[in-house]
């Protein structure tokens, strides 16, 4: 992939959610991230900080504007193009982690791979999830269950599920609100390993210890970028 | 673009292990198809195999009987079997053995046994041709039956039913036992069993017809004179047509005469009638555990909606969270179909142990009833299906 081409630009974005009643939950928005960009995304709770995600990991679509996600045009795209797109090149870290209880911390691995275009033997797949768990310090417990594993451990499982096909873009919403501050530290720096390894990484959070981590921070305020620097 | 794509072997792995995490609720969920499905397979194997030996008895006895009995009391006319009727009947293509009965009907008559009883027994009193022995096929539990010539001759002779020789105290021939019937002596020369052509014949005393009418004169209006006509099988139908106008050329009309029922329709009648009531029966079954099916998915959808946003956000589409849905449901239902369909061979081979039949199932209705299993999950998984299409995966997450 060509380096220059940012990984994220967003520009005029809206959404406008249709109701009743009628939510302007963005407006005209304008981002461009580059590559292995670390970005944090704050704002007060209601601000548009997850609506803002939600179009960054295509799970919303705007209703204005335009959005490209590494050169492509994804604002038009059929749905199916765009869960192709989610899947192979965006990673989520979510705030309540979204491990399958009932399956494995390498299990819950391979489940991100299950819808990926291209198709890869499951013998290679389990190879890679022992590879991201090692890179996370998962490795030892790779066969645990998330009840087994403590909130830290699980994050770090969580972070490795997003990295299982190399995404373009990590999207970590809220990392560290379940977390207590030893954990959270970890999973913090192991977030800045990722970065420092070549990743670009979108943080939404309300934390300005989490903020302070990253090399730009972006303010919503009401659904509008007011400040970005 | 390449589009998301999920192998048939991950989808199958992704089913097992939704299923298997509560297995409990996928036991009571299968559980409604198990019935179901088991119910139908018990009721058509068991109504084929009630129709089989229906069938096969019908073979071995009614088929080869035709019956004539000696009036129409509908129609109001009576006409008695003629004497000859043994050799008209036997005349017929197609007859092995005819002969006459009936219930010899005095006021007062009387019969002693002898030596053991001195008191009267009240039983029937029956004349029976010489012929009537071989279209009777009785098993002869002690001495013979009696012949033409004794029929001819009018000998004083009596053949008694099992239970008519219990109740005139009667246990052996050897001591030549000899009945009074009317003061009138007669030598007790067979005990016979087994009548089913005519079953009356066990609680009655037999004498030669041609004894019966030398004493006592013609039949009476109410004896019920039968000609009974074994046939070569096959041939009944035809003898039962013909048989009016060999023992009545002038008033075929008069003679009522039984065919034996076409086994077919008999066989036919009997499934359908099994059939009509516990298909009806199964299939209301197999709506509930469709209904019950479609519940728990849609139940377990709900539950899983957070699931269902994490594989949405993983990459999945619309369609293939549908498909997996689908594939639970299905597989759900294929499960419940398989143990009943399993239930139900056990049914039918366990009655028909127990009542020594021979168990008799199609094996369309043994391979097919668990896709009918599968059917039916997959079209009770639809709904559920769809709701789990429509879910949007960024309030999903959210959950």
């Amino acid at each position: 992939m060509n380096p220059e081409v940012p990984t994220v630009e967003l520009v005029g974005v809206s959404l406008t959610y249709a109701g009743p009643p009628v939510v302007a939950a963005l407006h005209d928005v304008d981002l461009r991230l580059r590559r292995n960009e670390y970005v944090a995304v704050v704002g007060p709770s209601g601000s548009g900080k997850s609506t803002l995600l939600n179009i960054l990991g295509l799970l919303d679509r705007p209703t204005g504007g335009t959005f490209r996600l590494s050169g492509i045009d994804v604002s038009t795209l059929p749905e199916a193009d765009r869960a192709a797109l989610r899947g192979e090149r965006i990673g989520f870290v979510f705030q309540s982690f979204h491990l399958l209880e009932h399956r494995t911390a390498v299990e819950n691995l391979l489940v991100a791979t299950l819808y990926r275009p291209t198709k890869v033997g499951r013998a290679d797949r389990v190879a890679r999830a022992e590879q991201v768990l090692t890179r996370v310090g998962m490795r030892e417990r790779m066969y645990a269950r998330p009840a087994q594993l403590s909130g830290g451990e699980r994050q770090r499982v969580a972070i490795a599920r997003a990295l299982m096909n190399a995404p373009d873009l990590l999207l970590c919403d809220e990392p560290t609100g379940n977390l207590d501050s030893v954990n959270a530290a970890k999973v913090l720096a192991l977030i800045d390993e990722v970065h420092q390894a070549g990743q670009t990484v979108v943080v939404i959070t309300h934390d300005p210890v989490v903020a302070a981590r990253a090399e730009r921070r972006i303010a919503i305020t009401d659904g509008s970028v007011t400040e970005s620097g | 673009m390449n589009r998301s794509r999920i192998s048939a072997r991950d989808l199958v792995d992704e089913c097992v292990a939704a299923l298997v995490v509560r297995p409990g609720r996928t036991c009571l969920t299968a559980l409604g198809v198990v019935l179901g499905i088991g119910t139908f397979v018990s009721v058509v194997g068991l109504a084929a195999t009630a129709s089989g030996q229906i069938g096969e008895r019908f073979d071995v006895l009614a088929a080869t009987t035709v019956l004539a009995s000696d009036g129409r009391e509908d129609l109001g006319e009576r006409f008695p079997i003629p004497p000859d009727a043994d050799a008209r009947a036997r005349s017929l293509n197609g007859v092995r053995a005819a002969g006459s009965l009936w219930t010899v009907r005095q006021p007062g008559l009387g019969l002693e046994g002898a030596p053991t009883t001195d008191q009267p027994v009240t039983l029937d009193l029956m004349a029976v041709s010489a012929g009537a022995w071989e279209a009777l096929q009785p098993r002869v539990v002690e001495g013979r039956t009696y012949d033409e010539v004794a029929d001819a001759a009018g000998l004083h002779v009596a053949v008694l039913g099992s239970s008519a020789a219990v109740r005139l105290g009667i246990s052996t021939l050897e001591t030549r036992p000899a009945i009074t019937i009317d003061d009138v002596p007669f030598t007790v020369v067979g005990v016979v069993d087994d009548v089913v052509r005519s079953p009356e014949v066990l609680l009655a005393v037999s004498i030669p017809r041609g004894t019966a009418e030398a004493i006592w004169g013609q039949p009476q209006p109410n004896a019920a004179a039968t000609e009974v006509v074994s046939t070569d099988p096959g041939a009944a139908t035809q003898v039962a047509d013909e048989l009016p106008y060999a023992l009545s050329p002038e008033a075929p009309g008069s003679l009522r005469v039984t065919p034996p029922p076409d086994p077919r329709t008999l066989r036919d009648s009997v499934a359908g009638d099994l059939n009509t009531l516990f298909v009806v029966l199964a299939l209301v079954c197999l709506l509930v555990g469709a209904v019950g099916i479609a519940n728990t998915t849609l139940v377990a959808v709900l539950e899983r909606t957070s699931e269902i946003g994490l594989r949405r956000a993983l990459g999945a589409t619309p369609h293939q969270v549908a498909t997996q849905v689908m594939v639970e449901s299905a597989t759900l239902g294929g499960l419940g179909g398989l143990v009943g369909t399993s239930v139900g061979v056990v049914v039918v081979v366990t009655v028909s142990t127990v009542r020594e039949w021979t168990a008799v199932m199609s094996p369309l209705l043994t391979f097919g009833a668990p896709g009918v299993g599968v059917l039916i999950g997959t079209l009770a998984g639809l709904y559920p299906a769809l709701r789990a299409a429509r879910i949007e995966p960024s309030q999903a997450l959210r959950q």
